[in-house]
């Protein structure tokens, strides 16, 4: 038993692993097949105020069936014109179509505002196949120089009154390092021309990186824009200073934390999944545990028993062959034997029907059982060519053991020995489906009940006469009376040829008077054939009528075996 | 007396083995016959009956593709095609699996009553969704023709992926059935599992727009792999990669042997239930 529960957790445990092994192996790879963005050449030199096109190109080993990507740019110094969408301001937004070439381009224009220089980057680009895979391709940026328009250059740039000596007209980008206790710069640019105006941005130094833009602007309204960026070193540690830059470093941290809970607001949905997924994976892991431990339990159970009743199963195993032996000798022809058969149902006193009820009451100890005994120790044994009737009370075990000889309930202990292949279980009416017409229930009656497609197709024109029911085939059944569908389950029941075993449960009492009559007369001609019949059945006349032998069954327990006319009025004096 | 019992059993066998063949023409019979009946007792009340299956999709489909193919129109080329294929298996296997829990149920009375093997009903109902996949299938033609699929060779690998989502199917259904005999809240709590299980199989939105833990969990999902390699085959004209052959044949054969394996197991604890 316990060897058997191993078993079980093994098959569990051998499934567990091959599913995962199957998860890890199968994770779906992304692929790298040589993906790159690029521009169509390595810098551009545009002019102010003229359309300018820049092509950016998706190139990758294989074909590619989709691409998109994000065009970044300084709006500052250029104007988007045309060629894809506009995300946001400096944002172009590129999605386009590979049709099964390798490389993706796509032209944009932009308009030149200013002089100087600036840069145009290709990021977030994501390559689809079409296999449906998707990779990602590295960010690429290429250097945009726009052309001095006339009279916007400076002739010098001075910081402080002292000019920079690297200073060169076409030279848009300055790099300076300052003190720590440099809070202001003056910075004055000289043009080229006297009508050329020049501005300065904010020359208040923060802590670290800023950056100067002297924009120059000349008599036509053109522009040049020159950044100079200044780094102010780390403050000595004179107090006042000192706070502001904890006042400083404060707003950062903020700025980061707030960065970060935008991060988490778009992990939290993931968690959320994950932790609902956990949830449900841990409930049922719970259930399985508890649905083990049930199982256990009723083993465990069992194991004891059965070590209990072993001793005394070995002297009976010992009576039993000797009996056997005897019989053997004495009865060559038994069909049926029914041996000590012993059927329990566990039934739980208000039974759970809800799995939380289940839970609780496995939690609390409060699950109860009440063994109930539909059938304790019957032996009996039947002949060849005997007809037996069966008679009890409601719930008295008849039907049980037809069951449990039919074949379809094993018995908790004890045996019933037949030929399983002989017995014909008749019983009217199974799986009758009303909404159906009566030529298709003859036909999925039949199959049921075990005809093959021919027989019944041989034999349907018979069913139909001896039901009388000509005319009703085409009808539904859930239109018949319930007489027609009583005679209907009848005909096709009892239109086979008889078999070695027949099995009556409460057949004999269909119909009218008439068709009553003539199923009896039905029902005799089988049981004249030679057949071994098993009747079941509440009337004593219809035992008395038809049966050599009676067994009665009381509230499980076998009363009587014998001759009907003795069992039957043992039964009714009761 | 040992001997003869022997022999006995040696002459039943030899018996079986004959009739073997017999038996599963006969099962296989009862299962057309149950099955049949389940089809016609589903639209018994319809006037257009049977079409019911072919029109269903369709129409699901077009409610579908109304709204969601402009919200996918960039990434899905296709989508009343990329939306059928999904639907069609997806429709499949709940049918299945929400008829087969409710069998073993249903026909108490014939199980009681009957010498027939409890798996036939299961498997009668699993091949009911089978053929409204099959009625789902020719609507999935026309639609292909319709929207100028061009038909390629890969196409022929269809029936292997039907085949294992049939075990995959059939190996949950057999649980199910079981599970539904001892507790009826199963029936409401594998409705919530669907749905659950239903967007996570990526029928109406492409994969592509989803990163993270829930992508992953979608490829691990078995029915998505199904769906996925039948797109592959039908939209793309690609084979599925090998790992994923296999993954889909290891999950059929898994479930399918677990379910049966359970059902198996506590035959009689149901039959003492029922």
């Amino acid at each position: 038993m316990q060897r058997k529960g191993k078993k079980w957790l093994a098959v569990l445990f051998t499934a567990a692993v091959s599913l995962t092994v199957v998860f890890l192996t199968g994770e779906k790879e992304i692929k790298a097949a040589g993906e790159t963005a690029s521009f169509g050449s390595e810098s551009y030199e545009w002019v102010q105020g003229e359309e300018s096109p820049i092509g950016v190109y998706v190139s990758s080993d294989n074909p590619v069936y989709f691409a998109e990507m994000t065009v970044v740019y300084d709006p500052e110094m250029l104007q988007y014109s045309s060629g894809a969408g506009l995300e946001a301001e400096g944002r172009v937004r590129v999605e386009t179509g590979g049709g099964g070439n390798t490389e993706v381009s796509q032209m944009l224009y932009f308009i030149p505002l200013r002089s100087g220089r600036t840069e145009i980057t290709i990021e977030s680009v994501t390559v689809q196949y079409e296999s449906g895979e998707t990779a990602s391709a590295a960010a690429a940026s290429v250097p945009v120089t726009v052309a001095l328009a006339e009279g916007c250059a400076l002739n010098a740039l001075a910081i402080d009154g002292e000019p920079l000596k690297e200073f060169r007209p076409d030279t848009f980008s300055y790099t300076l390092d300052v003190g720590a206790d440099t809070e202001r710069i003056t910075v004055t640019g000289t043009p080229e021309a006297d009508t050329t105006t020049v501005s300065v941005s904010d020359t208040e130094l923060a802590l670290g990186s800023n950056t100067i833009q002297i924009t120059t602007t000349n008599e036509e309204g053109s522009q040049a824009l020159y950044t100079l960026t200044v780094n102010r070193a780390e403050p000595a540690k004179s107090p006042p200073e000192q706070k502001m830059a904890e006042e400083e470093k404060g707003t950062a941290s903020k700025a980061e934390v707030i960065q970060e809970k935008d991060i988490e607001s778009g992990t939290a949905a993931e968690k959320m999944i994950l932790f609902i997924l956990l949830a449900l994976f841990f409930i049922l892991v719970v259930l399985l545990l508890i649905l083990i431990h049930i199982l256990r339990k009723k083993r465990r159970y069992r194991y004891r028993a059965v070590n209990k009743r072993q001793h005394h199963k070995k002297m009976q195993d010992l009576q039993q062959k000797v009996t056997e032996n005897l019989q053997e000798q004495q009865e060559e022809h038994i069909e049926i034997d029914v041996q000590h058969v012993t059927m329990e149902f566990k039934r739980e006193k208000d039974e759970a029907t809800s799995i939380k009820e289940l839970l609780i009451r496995t939690i609390k100890k409060q699950r109860s059982y009440e063994m109930f005994k539909a059938l304790d120790d019957v032996s009996f044994t039947v002949h060849k060519g005997e007809v037996v009737g069966i008679i009890g009370t409601n719930g008295s075990g008849k039907s049980t053991l037809l069951k449990i000889i039919s074949g379809v309930l094993a018995p908790t202990k004890g045996k019933a020995v037949v030929d399983r292949s002989k017995i014909q279980l008749l019983t009217l009416g199974t799986g009758f489906d009303f909404e159906l017409t009566g030529r298709e229930n003859v036909y999925l009656n039949g199959a049921i009940i075990g005809y093959t497609k021919e027989f019944i197709d041989e034999k349907y024109e018979e069913i139909v006469k001896f039901a009388e029911l000509e005319g009703f085939m085409e009808e539904k059944v859930r239109n018949y009376s319930s007489g027609m569908v009583s005679r209907l389950g009848f005909a096709i029941a009892t239109i086979r040829d008889t078999p070695e075993i027949l099995i009556l449960d409460e057949v004999l009492s269909v119909g009218d008077m008439f068709f009553q009559k003539k199923s009896t007369a039905r029902i005799k001609e089988m049981m004249n054939g030679g057949s071994t019949v098993l009747i079941v059945s509440h009337s004593t006349s219809v035992i008395k009528s038809n049966c050599t032998k009676a067994v009665w069954i009381e509230k499980g327990k076998l009363r009587a075996v014998g001759e009907p006319e003795m069992v039957c009025e043992a039964y009714q004096k009761m | 007396m040992a001997g003869k019992r022997k022999m006995e059993r040696r002459k039943r066998q030899n018996m079986t083995e004959k009739e073997r063949n017999e038996k599963r023409r006969q099962y296989i019979f009862v299962i057309q016959e149950l099955t049949s009946r389940e089809i016609k007792r589903k639209y018994s009340r319809s006037y257009l009956g049977i079409l019911w299956s072919v029109l269903n999709p369709l129409l699901s489909m077009t409610v579908l593709s109304l709204i969601f193919s402009q919200l996918f129109k960039r990434s899905i080329e296709n989508f009343p095609i990329y939306y059928l294929t999904g639907y069609i298996l997806w429709q499949m296997f709940t049918g299945a699996t929400n008829a087969a829990m409710t069998t073993l149920v249903d026909n108490k009375n014939m199980l009681i009553k009957v010498r027939l093997p409890m798996e036939i009903f299961v498997i009668a109902r699993v091949y009911t969704a089978l053929t409204n996949l099959g009625y789902s299938g020719l609507a999935y033609m026309v639609m292909l023709v319709v929207f100028q699929v061009t038909p390629q060779i890969t196409m022929l690998f269809f029936p292997c992926i039907v085949l294992c989502l049939l075990f995959f199917t059939m190996g949950i259904s057999f649980v199910l059935a079981e599970a539904y005999v001892f507790f009826g809240d199963v029936k409401h709590l594998y409705s919530v599992l669907l749905t659950l299980w239903m967007y996570c199989s990526a029928i109406f939105y492409p994969i592509e727009n989803l990163e993270g833990v829930i992508r992953t969990v979608i490829e691990f999902n078995p029915i998505y792999n199904y769906i996925d390699a039948m797109r592959s085959i039908m939209m793309y004209g690609v084979m599925p990669p090998v790992w994923e052959i296999i993954r889909m044949a290891v999950w059929a054969a898994v479930v399918y042997a677990a379910g049966y394996y359970i059902f198996r197991k506590n035959k009689n604890k149901v039959m003492q239930k029922i």
